[in-house]
Parts: C-alpha cells; sequence; structure tokens
C-alpha cells in the first residue's frame, strides 16, 4: 500500500510539472530588441553559395549575399555591390564600378580583386554563361570583364554572390556583404540572422531573424496557431485553421511553373497530337479549386508570370478544357481507346501528389488510364531528372533567375536537365538567336516565341503557379513579393505601431 | 562472469549484423549524398564538386571498411549532409532523444504499475472494466496521431505549452525537460496501456496459483501477499518486457519528434536516410542498436539477480 501511495504522490508531481510549464511558452516583451520568428520545413542545403542550388536556401540567403546587383521585385536590377556600369556596342565588354567603403561580415573591405574571385567561383559552380567570361581586368576600383561572345543580357547573371577571397569557411561560417549576416546555424533547429550595423544601404528595422525549421507542414501550422513563430508560408489548405485576427495572408506567386511532365521519348507520348490530347483533357481552373482552394494563378507557358516582361500573355489558355478534341486528337494518333500511363510523383510534395490525383479522374473522361506511383525524392532525381527511367510526372521547377534563358534552356537539345528529352531543331536555332540578339525588342519576341513552341509542341500540360500564401503576425508588415526562389527580404519587414 | 562476457559478445556481433545490413540495404536504394544534396537544380559541375569533397569516388567496401575502422576506433567521421562531424551532432542530439525516451520509461512506470494494481484488486470489478476499456483503447492509438491531439488539447485549447517552441537544454534545463513531457507522454501512453494488459494478466495468473491460497490459509494479509508473493512473481516477465519495450520506446520516440519538432536523433535519422548521409545513418543505427541490446541486456542481468535460477539456465 505504501508503494501505491509513493506512486500515486509521483502522479501528482508530474501534474504540477505539466502546470509549472505555462509560464515558460510565454515570450519576453519587455526586450526593446526587434525579433521576427520564422518558420521554415526545408533544411538549407548547403551554406556555402556556390555548392547551394535549393531554391529555398537562395531565397533565405538572399539576405545575406549580394552579387553586382540585386533583383528587384518587378524582376529588374538594382546595382549592389557595382554602382554603375557601361557596355560596349555588341554586349562584349562590361565595366564596373565598384562601390567603395563596403564591409564583409568578418569585417574586411571588399576590394575589386574579391569581385573577380567571386566570378571565378561562380564559373567553377558551372552558373549559367560564366564560361564565356574571356577575361577579367582591375583598374583601381573598375572591373572591366570581357565575353568571349555577345550577351546583351549579362547583368542578369551578375546577381551571383561576391564574397571574399581569403576566406575557406563558407561552408561553416557564411560571409557576404547583405544587411543581415548569419550569426549560428544548428541543424534541425533553427538559423539565426542578426543585423549587418555596418550595411552599405539603408538601416533594416528588425534586429534579428530566427529562421525555426520545423518538422512538418503540420508542425508548422500549429507553431503559428500557438505563437510559437511569427511568419511561414503555408498550404491553401491550412490557411482555414489561422486565426484571422492574429495573422494577415499575403498572395505572393511561387515563381515556377507546375507541370505534369511528359516524357517525350516514351511511346505514345512520342506523338505530338496524344500530348496535345492530354493538354486539352487537363482543366487547370478544377486543379486550381481542389487543390489550391481557389488560390493559384493558371498558365500555360514553361516561363511563369512573375517574369511579366518576357511572359507570353497568349499562353494563359492555350489549351482550354475540350474533351471532344482531345478524343480525336487520340484518336488520330491511333489510340482511341485510349492507353495507360504511370505518372511517377515524389511522395514529399503532398501538393504535387493531390495534382496528380486530380489529373487521373480527368484523364480517365478521355479513356486514359492513368495510375499514380508515389516515389521517394532521391528515386525521383534518379528515375526522372536524370535518367529517362518514367512515363511522366507532376512537379513544379521554381524560377532560379529575371533572364528567361537561364529558365528555358532545359528545352535546348543538349541541356542535362532536359528532363521532357524533347527535341527540336526551332528551339534550338531560335534559342541561340535569342542569346545574341542585341535588340532588346527583338529579344523579347524571341523569348515570346521559344514559350509558343514549347506550347504548341505541347512538350508537357503546362498547369499553374501555385500560390505562395504566407500568414504574417499582424505586429508586422512590409513583406515583400519577389518573381524568383521565394525569396524573403528581412531588410523590408517592419513592426506595425 | 563468463554469463556477462557471452553477453557482451552476443551484443556486439548484434550491433556488427545489423550495420553491415543497413549498409547492404542503404546502398540498394536509388540515389546518392552528392545528388540528394543538391536537389534538381543543382548544374552538374555542383554535384560533381559535391561528390568530390565528400570522398564519394572511392569503392563501396572501403568506405564501408573506413566507417567501420573509424567507428570501433572513436573517430566517426564527417556528416555528408551537414558538413560538421557527426561526433558533435551526436553530442547535440543524443540527449534529447535520450531525455525523451527516459521521460517516456518513468511515464510508463508511474502510469502503469499503479494502474495495474487498482484493476486487479478484483478481477472483472468496474475499475478492472473501465481500464480494459482505456487500456485497449489507448493502445490502438498511433503514437502520432496522439502526438497531435496532445498538442491540440493541452496546447491550443488549454495553452499549457506552447507547440512548436522546443528549448533547448543549454538556455534552460527545465525548459528543456518542461517541452518534453508532452512529447513523452504522446509516446508513453500507448506503451503504459500495454505494459498494464501485461502485469494485469501476470497479476491474476499469479492470484489463481496454489501459493497464494496457502498464504492466505497461513493468516496473511491480502497486502502482505500481493507485495511478498504475487507481485515478486509477476514483475519478473514484466521486467523482460519492459526490456522488449525499450526498442518501442526509441522507435515511438523517432515518430513523435516529427510531430512536436523536437531536433532529436529521430530526425536526424530521417534526415541522413533522406539524403543518404552514409556515415551519420550508419553511426546512428550503431547506437540505436547499442542502445536496445544494451538494455536487454541490463535486464537480463536484473533478472538474473532477482531469480538466479535464470542464470544458470542460461
Amino acid at each position: 500500500m505504501k508503494k501505491l501511495i509513493t506512486l500515486l504522490l509521483s502522479l501528482a508531481l508530474l501534474a504540477t510539472l505539466l502546470a509549472g510549464c505555462k509560464e515558460k511558452g510565454k515570450p519576453a516583451t519587455e526586450d526593446p530588441a526587434v525579433t521576427l520568428r520564422y518558420g521554415v520545413t526545408t533544411e538549407p542545403d548547403s551554406l556555402d553559395p556556390f555548392l547551394a542550388a535549393g531554391a529555398d536556401t537562395k531565397g533565405l540567403f538572399f539576405n545575406v549575399f549580394e552579387g553586382l546587383f540585386k533583383v528587384g521585385t518587378d524582376g529588374g536590377l538594382n546595382p549592389a555591390i557595382a554602382t554603375d556600369y557601361t557596355v560596349n556596342g555588341d554586349s562584349t565588354v562590361w565595366t564596373f564600378t565598384i562601390r567603395t567603403g563596403v564591409k564583409f561580415h568578418n569585417g574586411a573591405e571588399l576590394t575589386p580583386e574579391d569581385v573577380e574571385f567571386s566570378l571565378g567561383k561562380a564559373a567553377e559552380a558551372g552558373y549559367y554563361s560564366f564560361d564565356k567570361i574571356a577575361d577579367v581586368a582591375i583598374d583601381g576600383n573598375v572591373v572591366t570583364v570581357s565575353l568571349s561572345e555577345p550577351n546583351p543580357e549579362f547583368l542578369t547573371v551578375l546577381t551571383s554572390e561576391v564574397v571574399p577571397k581569403d576566406y575557406a569557411d563558407q561552408a561553416s561560417a557564411p560571409v557576404g556583404t547583405g544587411p543581415y549576416k548569419l550569426e549560428s546555424y544548428k541543424p534541425q533547429e533553427s538559423l539565426t540572422f542578426v543585423r549587418n550595423e555596418e550595411y552599405w544601404g539603408a538601416e533594416p528595422e528588425i534586429d534579428t531573424v530566427v529562421v525555426q525549421i520545423q518538422a512538418s507542414q503540420t508542425a508548422l501550422v500549429t507553431s503559428l496557431q500557438s505563437g510559437n513563430i511569427d511568419a511561414a508560408t503555408v498550404t491553401a489548405a491550412s490557411i482555414d485553421q489561422l486565426d484571422a485576427s492574429a495573422y494577415d495572408i499575403v498572395t505572393q506567386n511561387s515563381n515556377g511553373p507546375q507541370i505534369f511532365v511528359l516524357n517525350n521519348t516514351y511511346e505514345p507520348l512520342t506523338d505530338v497530337r496524344v500530348r496535345q490530347a492530354l493538354n486539352y483533357a487537363v482543366n487547370r481552373r478544377e486543379i486550381i479549386d481542389i487543390v489550391g482552394s481557389g488560390y493559384g494563378v493558371q498558365s500555360e507557358s514553361p516561363l511563369f508570370p512573375g517574369l511579366s516582361k518576357y511572359y507570353n500573355e497568349n499562353l494563359y489558355d492555350a489549351y482550354p478544357t475540350d474533351l471532344e478534341t482531345a478524343r480525336s486528337l487520340l484518336a488520330a494518333a491511333g489510340y482511341p481507346n485510349g492507353f495507360d500511363l504511370e505518372i511517377k510523383i515524389p511522395s514529399n510534395y503532398d501538393v504535387h501528389v493531390q495534382t496528380g490525383e486530380v489529373i487521373v479522374s480527368q484523364l480517365q473522361k478521355i479513356g486514359v488510364n492513368a495510375t499514380i506511383k508515389t516515389i521517394d525524392w532521391n528515386t525521383w532525381l534518379d528515375d526522372v531528372n536524370k535518367g529517362a527511367n518514367y512515363q511522366a510526372s507532376v512537379i513544379t521547377i521554381s524560377g532560379r533567375s529575371v533572364n528567361p534563358l537561364v529558365e528555358l534552356k532545359r528545352y535546348t537539345s543538349t541541356s542535362s536537365s532536359n528532363f521532357f528529352h524533347y527535341t527540336s531543331a526551332e528551339f534550338d536555332d531560335v534559342y541561340s538567336r535569342a542569346g545574341s540578339e542585341l535588340d532588346a525588342a527583338k529579344r523579347v519576341s524571341l523569348y515570346k516565341e521559344l514559350q509558343q513552341i514549347v506550347s504548341d509542341d505541347a512538350v508537357s500540360v503546362y498547369l499553374l503557379d501555385i500560390a505562395g500564401l504566407t500568414a504574417l503576425n499582424k505586429s508586422f508588415t512590409g513583406l515583400l513579393s519577389y518573381p524568383i526562389y521565394g525569396i524573403i527580404d528581412f531588410a523590408a519587414l517592419k513592426t506595425v505601431g | 562472469m563468463t554469463f556477462l562476457l557471452k553477453r557482451l559478445a552476443a551484443a556486439a556481433l548484434t550491433v556488427f549484423l545489423v550495420s553491415a545490413l543497413t549498409f547492404a540495404a542503404f546502398n540498394i536504394i536509388p540515389g546518392d549524398a552528392a545528388s540528394a544534396m543538391a536537389g534538381a537544380d543543382a548544374t552538374p559541375e555542383q554535384v560533381e564538386q559535391i561528390r568530390e569533397k565528400l570522398g564519394m569516388n572511392r569503392p563501396l567496401h572501403t568506405r564501408y571498411a573506413g566507417w567501420l575502422k573509424g567507428f570501433v576506433s572513436g573517430d566517426l567521421g564527417d556528416s555528408l549532409r551537414f558538413g560538421t562531424p557527426v561526433a558533435s551532432l551526436l553530442r547535440e542530439k543524443l540527449p534529447v532523444t535520450m531525455t525523451l525516451a527516459g521521460l517516456s520509461f518513468a511515464m510508463i512506470l508511474v502510469i502503469s504499475f499503479p494502474l495495474a494494481l487498482l484493476t486487479t484488486r478484483r478481477e472483472n470489478g468496474i475499475t478492472d472494466r473501465a481500464a480494459s476499456a482505456v487500456t485497449t483503447v489507448s493502445v490502438s492509438v498511433p503514437n502520432f496521431f496522439l502526438g497531435v491531439l496532445i498538442i491540440w488539447v493541452f496546447s491550443l485549447a488549454l495553452k499549457l505549452f506552447t507547440a512548436g517552441a522546443y528549448v533547448p537544454r543549454e538556455q534552460s534545463a527545465g525548459g528543456f525537460v518542461a517541452y518534453l513531457v508532452f512529447p513523452a507522454l504522446a509516446v508513453a501512453l500507448p506503451l503504459s496501456a500495454m505494459v498494464v494488459k501485461f502485469l494485469r494478466s501476470a497479476i491474476f495468473e499469479q492470484k489463481r496459483e496454489a501459493y497464494v491460497r496457502t498464504a492466505y490459509s497461513e493468516g496473511s494479509s491480502s497486502g502482505r501477499v500481493l507485495s511478498r508473493h504475487v507481485l515478486k512473481n509477476a514483475v519478473i516477465p514484466t521486467v523482460t518486457f519492459l526490456g522488449m519495450i525499450i526498442g518501442d520506446i526509441l522507435g515511438g520516440s523517432i515518430v513523435v519528434e516529427q510531430v512536436f519538432s523536437v531536433p532529436g536523433l529521430g530526425r536526424l535519422l530521417l534526415s541522413a536516410v533522406n539524403s543518404r548521409d552514409f556515415p551519420l545513418l550508419q553511426t546512428l543505427v550503431a547506437y540505436v542498436t547499442l542502445a536496445v541490446v544494451l538494455a536487454n541486456t541490463l535486464v537480463d542481468i536484473a533478472i538474473s539477480v532477482i531469480d538466479p535460477r535464470i542464470r544458470v539456465a542460461a
């Protein structure tokens, strides 16, 4: 009996412990320094800017690293490390004036030699068009870059990171020139960014941004509900679970086309009529309503609408849902009774799996018997991204550059990232002409032509630009929307009141 | 002494076999660390740079032999995914999961023993039947779902804790343990129910034995019969059972860590698999195996102390 009493007492003790937790959860409010807690679910793939490839990592470290130029919210370029530039008539010699008095996060003064070094790092990492740099010359604080062939859009790639040349620890303690510096990184816990007090530009208001790495979307939403974080990008379906009086929902583009990917070398998808039939059978509006709860922008171009200057507006609804046309195209191609199709989808993306389910039911209406096979991300990388071991898939290609040629390169016949296995002499020809066209207006029309070719050839079924919905605590404001990556611009955020 | 040595040798062999099997399985599944790290957006140059940097161009068996040699000599190498020494990752995450598992284990004891004693006062009595219903439900609820329920009730409705607001132990030891109480509850409840069911049937079994009747006929009080005779005999199979569920506790912790965003071994293990982080995964698997094997060995030793007959049989 005595033992029983002891055990009951321990139970009571446990209950007290539980009750005691209540005070611990409350955040300190007296602290004058402003901290923003931002929740994410992805771990940075590398802290070294030249090894990091993930769109989420790039979007986060937008605050830490700067290039000669910086992407603006409108997709234009703003001077950053370079204050201005001049270019010769055929766009082969570019001259940049380097900003003076810029300091790296480790206290070192930025020099033109650092710029030269960083351009070399970008070339090593295989960044688009850096292999065409023939020579870099330094004269005082002027850097002259000579190219081996004309590149009228050279500025767009100069958002590549500028880093100090005598610094070897980028992978563990990254050093840039941006408005925030990385103070600490605890794997699977958090990244802490603090304001760079020696920043050359306007001083940001938020002192500290703690980026919490949560285990799942569910954990992210509960963290928002419990007040553990101030902001996070969440799915459309979870918006209703949030307290509308505590959070503003900022709608952004996700900056990348969601695609029902078709392997152009897989029979019967080799036939353009079959691919067009699938395009006519898929109802994008229905996908947006069912999967995105109505959020999302229909888009049937291989480019995303955020690049508004180059986006081919005519492709917004290039293949309106038309089951009759779809059926007759299938019949003309010799498949009047449809065919079987396996769609491999990475299981870690709920949104793609759900989209796949809607597509399966839509294709049934034209007799195409599609099935979904969910696979893990690494298998997807092997089977779809690298090999041609698939029939169809659903994925979003994240926008990485304001240069449309970077985004469209994967459709060229020789590109290693052409997982559509699409080959078109016409596309290749227009692509190479677009790269060297010196007249800006003509260039834009070539960009639009490239999108038209991809659409006419029905390389895949282009669906939409998924909505990026960010919940932001009402005590903060100023979240900006950029056309690439999913940039979170800490420097623009402000407190309310 | 030979008993102890035999047990330890068996433990070492188990760990080796598990690690070799993990290694084999890891090389059958698609993908490698470089392509996993680089993702879909990397240039081929970036992937090659990563592969070179990670030393992944060496043949498989040399990599496994290298890891095994390092593991035995205490040099765990660097994690491919995080670029930091595996040892420092373990130093950070191991105490988290151990605390979570320890708390869960303590809760299981605190919940299950009094409950089992309470229900066994009378077979098929009201408390017995009520407890039996509760335990049947608890056993059937998956711990991750229980975790979501606990967050909903204790965090969002009752506001007893802030979901997701994990407190690092170097920041506040009390806050650290307090945050782990609820995840531990999610791990402990279904397992406690199992222990209650097990202990209950063991106690009833003993109560029906002839020696219990003899003890009563000698005039012993029911409390004395319970503590001196019934409980002592019922505890031996229960201790074995507790040893067996240590694996379940660790497995449960790994799942529940995801729900509560606890940065412990479970999340590390998951990330090691997803990012094909060979040195990290091998070490984690070896450690978890070692923990389970050691726990079971300790149970065997404990039982041999309680009941010397078992030692002879071994």
